[in-house]
């Protein structure tokens, strides 16, 4: 059991830390947004996940889920407004085109 | 199950590090607010982190706290951002 909390731990905050170097690395905005999407559903989703694992069955474990549920329909839903606002300016649509 | 929390912990703490340069070096709105967004993100992760190093391990109703905050600010700035005409 020790060692899938292990696992699960140690590769969601791997790939946050990748999320993070591809967010300095990629040179366009949108690539970059795809780079931050990674961080917030599936590195929350490893972390949540192995947490849960860790606390067994209990209240914790409940309000665990309920944070990776908010955050997935959260973080999901701040990006893609912040796509659409990048798509409204005049300046930036013309700069994809 | 410590050492494991605590490694994780360090390498979060350096993903944010570097999150916090590519917010200084942006030099586009845009990104700043998507910088702001992944800062948020991963020091819910790491109050999560911390809760489970430490003694007291209420830390889940501050880490949903947060998240909510983030998330409202993300989208109060982005209302203001959209109208405006953003100058480069």
């Amino acid at each position: 059991m020790s060692i899938i909390i292990s696992i699960l731990l140690i590769t969601g905050v791997l790939t946050a830390l990748i999320g993070t170097i591809g967010c300095f690395r990629f040179d366009n905005f949108l690539a970059r947004t795809h780079a931050a999407s990674v961080v917030d559903t599936f590195s929350t989703l490893l972390i949540i996940l192995g947490l849960v694992f860790h606390y067994g069955l209990s209240l914790f474990s409940l309000k665990l889920l309920l944070i990776l549920v908010f955050l997935y329909i959260t973080g999901s839903t701040a990006i893609h407004a912040l796509t659409q606002a990048f798509f409204k300016n005049s300046e930036t649509r013309e700069e994809v085109k | 199950m410590s050492e494991i929390s605590m490694l994780a912990i360090l390498i979060l703490s350096i993903a944010l590090v570097i999150s916090i340069f590519r917010f200084i070096t942006a030099n586009e709105i845009y990104t700043k607010i998507l910088t702001v967004n992944l800062i948020g993100t991963k020091i819910v992760l790491l109050i999560l982190l911390v809760g489970t190093v430490s003694i007291e391990k209420d830390f889940t109703d501050i880490a949903m706290v947060y998240a909510l905050i983030n998330f409202i600010s993300t989208i109060v700035i982005l209302k203001y951002y959209e109208d405006k005409e953003v100058s480069k």
